[in-house]
């Protein structure tokens, strides 16, 4: 392992993360000059977080400051893995010194912090928070700059910070390397022939979205704040909101259609705006996994909403029509938004259970979603129908395809791991997850069940989605959970963000060794 | 004719064989000294040890007299680069042998047309072309394919009860991209003009395009559209594009192949055919896949042995149609008693091809076909076919203009149709006005 250069790249990761809470420190003061008690204190935590931040990051980068050789394999992963880890740490320390208050009268803990940064960075948009604004006044509850970078932290990670990084600067060594470690497994393919060249290409599409999305939100009412912190939590797929009631606080049709739109483009493959801009329609078209991600959008829309229908669930104070919350849900839940306008909790069972299901799919390849990724999907079903052929006649040669085109053999073994693996750590963390809580924590009611609950309180996390079911649903936050067990979801976030290998390599001791 | 040979295998041999045979003075060319001495011992040839793309070589045995250069070595660019100096050097005609596809796809690169050479001979090609002609037309009487493989001749025999009897051709509304070549009525043949009306028994031959051509026979014969199975023993350069010109909702092709990695990239290029690991010539492995229920057996392998072999097996289990490819011709008479119903032999397909080109002047092929000529021909500079559209030519009598090939797309010819020089035209001619059919493409 390379340490010196490993020392380096984590500075500027550090350095990368003070800049960006800068970007948050206008918003501790709602007019020119004024500040109020509260904004203080948030801007106290943000101050400290860009000192310490800073300090971290020269002192990394000074003495790496003669690092020599390439970027291997390794270094790559640990530089992603790492950075990913120092990232979280660092971006906690607004929340912790800030004294932010994550229930009335209860500052944040290290664990909450961390959660809620790493929440944010992973764009999972699971809280702790109870109250983001005071219940009856509406008055800020927690400072509007704290309040800004929780939003924020969804920005940065959205596209990824080692992509942010590669796209400023592009020219240091091993670039491909750290960019392919973020970025799903299977959209490798690089847009230019330039890594650099690609990422930029990527963080403009991604920051021409959000300006957009941030547009038609402002249009339809919201103001400034509102709308840029909720440009952020949309389209990087995050679902950090700046209201108690998530989007069900904003009545106007507008804001909703707005949200939903901007989340199935958060969850598309962000190769394809690219070809749009190049005006290549036919491969946009015929992309097979889009049409698939859109397939699943609307059958799981029209199944959810004719439940609901027939339930007569339209009871929530709502007079929505029962298909565009149903919309808004499957979009939110499948591009691992986790943005809600109803307690979904109060559902049928059945559009429940589907809505399980639907976290384990994700976005599409290539884009800010999490979860498994429909493309994967779609392969394990082929390779299955594949080795379920080879059974009766082995002899017959057929490759994988995609549409016409043939896939490596690697990529028939790679689906398949990957999904296993998905599989082994949900079922893995739920028992470990539920035997770390104390019993005393699930207080038998009926919105409490301790199976159920921590399994969407995983499935959650791994897949990077934020509510759950219970006492992890819509409404409710994660800040009952043991500070152990915040901790252990927030490596499950990581785990998720990373797709798996690039942090499961970290607690391999002899990626460590140097022969 | 002068003759030059480059590459003397054993397609280089058995051409130098036919050409000397007729006549022809021929010079071959090959870098094993040995091969050279056997060739020059057995053949009456001038041979020359040396590398092909040697321009001084080239030079030394007199390449710009030459008549024809044929480039038959096993490296595709070796030949390319050699065809294309010996045109440019002099020679008057050159055919370039190809065993890569790429140099056959013309959709993002002509390079027949790029290195200046008249035929690219995909022998392997034409084999599969050979064999697929007999697969999808079995009841034609003969069938040729003109321009690339790309339009098709076929002779059929008019069927009673079918829509095209008594009719006059003008009012049988055909597609536009067939015509009707030729009719054969009681041993007579005449090329087809509007007016004629076909009567049972006749021959007739249609040219155009594949599909064109399918969609027509229906009009002058009963054709069974079933679902036809296809086998093919091999997956070699043969076996593939056989499946790949037989590829379609009307045959289900499986390819037995040996060896795994050359599975592996069939299966990847054929996607609606079923590619197996296994040896054909294993009466296990042909049991177990049903041969027996397949329609066609096709013995594609590399060797004559195993594809007899197989094909016998196939015919024994029960397959109505066997067929084999087999490169030793003294083996054909032998097969045919062992119940294999058809073999083509790469050499012939090749010897056939070169002998087609043996001709002079604009005139690029000529066959033989039921007394009528179909010749292609390249329009020359400012030759009177230039100067007027189709329906204007002073054409001979009993003439046909039927396809026009233009840069790399190929159309059945139009009466407002005009000729650029450089086109080639493939037509149909009485044998003996030939002469002045040539003439009009000719400066």
């Amino acid at each position: 392992m390379n340490w010196k250069l490993l020392r380096k790249q984590l500075g500027i990761i550090a350095l990368l993360v003070a800049a960006a809470m800068l970007v948050s420190v206008p918003w501790a003061f709602p007019q020119f000059g004024q500040t109020s008690e509260i904004e203080a204190e948030g801007l106290r935590g943000l101050l400290s977080g860009i000192f310490i931040s800073a300090i971290i990051g020269i002192i990394l980068t000074f003495s790496g400051k003669n690092a020599q050789g390439p970027i291997y394999r390794r270094e790559a992963l640990a530089v992603v893995g790492l950075g990913w880890i120092l990232a979280g740490l660092l971006g906690a320390i607004p929340f912790y010194i800030s004294q932010t208050q994550r229930a009335p009268e209860i500052p944040m803990s290290v664990a909450d912090a961390i959660f809620e940064s790493m929440s944010g960075l992973t764009t999972t948009g699971s809280s702790v928070l109870s109250d983001v604004e005071m219940p009856q006044t509406g008055k800020p509850a927690i400072p509007r700059c704290i309040l800004f970078w929780r939003s924020f932290t969804h920005f940065l990670g959205g596209m990824g910070i080692v992509v942010l990084f590669v796209a400023l600067l592009g020219h240091l060594g091993g670039a491909k390397l750290l960019f392919q470690r973020e970025v799903s497994g299977l959209a490798r393919d690089t847009l230019q022939p330039r890594i650099a060249q690609t990422a930029r290409i990527l963080w403009i599409i991604y920051v021409g979205l959000n300006l957009g999305c941030f547009t038609l939100l402002k249009l339809s009412g919201m103001t400034v704040f509102d709308a840029l912190c909720h440009a952020f939590g949309t389209l990087a797929t995050g679902g950090f909101s700046t209201r108690n009631a998530s989007i069900g606080a904003f009545e106007s049709p507008y804001i909703r259609t707005t949200i939903i739109f901007f989340m199935i483009l958060g969850g598309t493959n962000y190769t394809l705006f690219y070809l749009l801009w190049k005006q290549q329609w036919k491969t946009v078209l015929s992309n097979r996994e889009y049409q698939v991600y859109l397939f699943i959008l609307l059958s799981c829309t029209l199944g959810i909403g004719s439940l609901l229908w027939q339930a007569n669930s339209n009871n929530q104070g709502t007079d929505e029509p029962v298909l565009v919350r149903s919309l808004f849900h499957v979009a939110s839940i499948m591009t691992t938004t986790g943005y809600a306008t109803d307690d979904f909790n109060l559902w049928p069972a059945f559009p429940k259970a589907i809505l399980i299901l639907l976290m384990f799919v994700g976005g599409s390849v290539g884009s800010t979603g999490g979860g498994v990724k429909v493309l994967r999907w779609m392969l394990l079903a082929r390779i299955l129908l594949l080795e379920v052929f080879h059974a009766f006649r082995p002899q017959v040669v057929r490759p994988l395809r995609l549409g016409h085109q043939v896939l490596d053999p690697e990529v028939r073994h790679d689906v398949v791991v990957y999904i296993a693996i998905v599989f082994l750590v949900f079922a893995g963390s739920w028992i470990f997850f539920l035997a770390i809580q104390p019993e005393s924590l699930w207080d038998h009611t009926e919105q409490s069940e301790p199976l159920r609950d921590s399994a969407t309180a995983v499935i959650a996390s791994i897949n990077n989605i934020g509510p759950g079911l219970g006492v992890v649903g819509p409404t409710q936050t994660y800040g009952k959970f043991s500070d152990f067990g915040k901790i252990f979801l927030t490596m499950l976030m990581l785990l998720g963000r990373l797709e798996y290998f690039t942090l499961l390599v970290l607690f391999y001791p002899s990626f460590w060794k140097t022969h | 004719m002068n003759i030059v040979i480059l590459g003397m295998g054993t397609v280089g041999q058995s051409i130098a064989e036919m050409l000397t045979g007729k006549n022809h003075s021929v010079t071959v060319v090959d870098r094993a000294p040995d091969i050279c001495h056997d060739v020059a011992e057995r053949l009456d040839v001038h041979a020359k040890e040396g590398e092909a793309t040697n321009s001084s070589l080239m030079f030394q045995i007199g390449i710009a007299s030459a008549d024809l250069c044929i480039a038959v070595t096993d490296e595709d660019t070796t030949n390319l680069i050699a065809c294309s100096m010996a045109k440019a050097m002099g020679a008057k005609r050159t055919i370039c042998r190809v065993l890569s596809e790429d140099y056959q796809e013309v959709s993002t690169f002509d390079c027949q047309r790029h290195f200046k050479i008249d035929r690219l001979l995909s022998i392997e090609n034409l084999t599969a072309l050979e064999l697929a002609t007999v697969i999808r037309n079995p009841e034609s009487v003969a069938v040729e394919n003109f321009a690339r493989g790309m339009i098709e001749m076929q002779e059929i025999e008019v069927e009673a009860d079918t829509k095209a009897v008594g009719v006059a051709l003008r009012d049988m509304h055909f597609p536009p991209g067939v015509r009707v070549g030729s009719i054969t009525h009681k041993k007579s043949s005449v090329v087809a003009g509007p007016d004629d009306e076909v009567e049972v028994g006749d021959r007739v031959t249609l040219i155009g395009t594949h599909e064109d051509v399918d969609q027509v026979k229906r009009l002058f014969e009963h054709i069974n559209t079933a679902r036809q199975s296809i086998v093919i023993g091999g997956g070699g350069r043969i076996g593939y594009h056989l499946a790949r010109i037989l590829e379609g909702p009307r045959n289900h092709i499986t390819i037995f192949e040996r060896d795994s990695a050359r599975c592996a990239i069939l299966a990847e290029q054929l996607e609606h055919t079923t590619v197996l690991h296994g040896d054909a010539t294993q009466l296990r492995l042909l049991e177990e896949e049903r041969i027996g229920q397949a329609d066609v057996y096709v013995a594609a392998m590399g060797d004559d042995e195993d594809n007899i072999i197989s094909a016998v097996e196939a015919s024994e289990l029960g397959t109505q149609k066997t067929m084999s490819v087999i490169q030793r011709t003294d083996y054909a008479r032998v097969v045919k008693k062992l119940g294999i119903d058809r073999t083509v032999s790469p050499r012939e397909v090749a010897a056939k091809q070169v002998l087609s080109f043996l001709t002079y002047g604009p005139v690029l092929s000529r066959t033989s076909f039921s007394g009528i000529e179909v010749i292609e021909v390249e329009v020359q500079k400012d030759s009177p076919a230039t100067k007027y559209p189709l329906q204007e030519l002073p054409l001979p009598e009993q003439c046909l203009i039927a396809g026009i090939m233009r840069d790399e797309f190929v159309r059945v010819a139009n009466a407002d149709d005009a000729f650029e020089a450089g086109d080639v035209v493939v037509a149909l001619v009485q044998a003996d006005n030939l002469d002045e059919a040539t003439v009009l493409f000719s400066t």
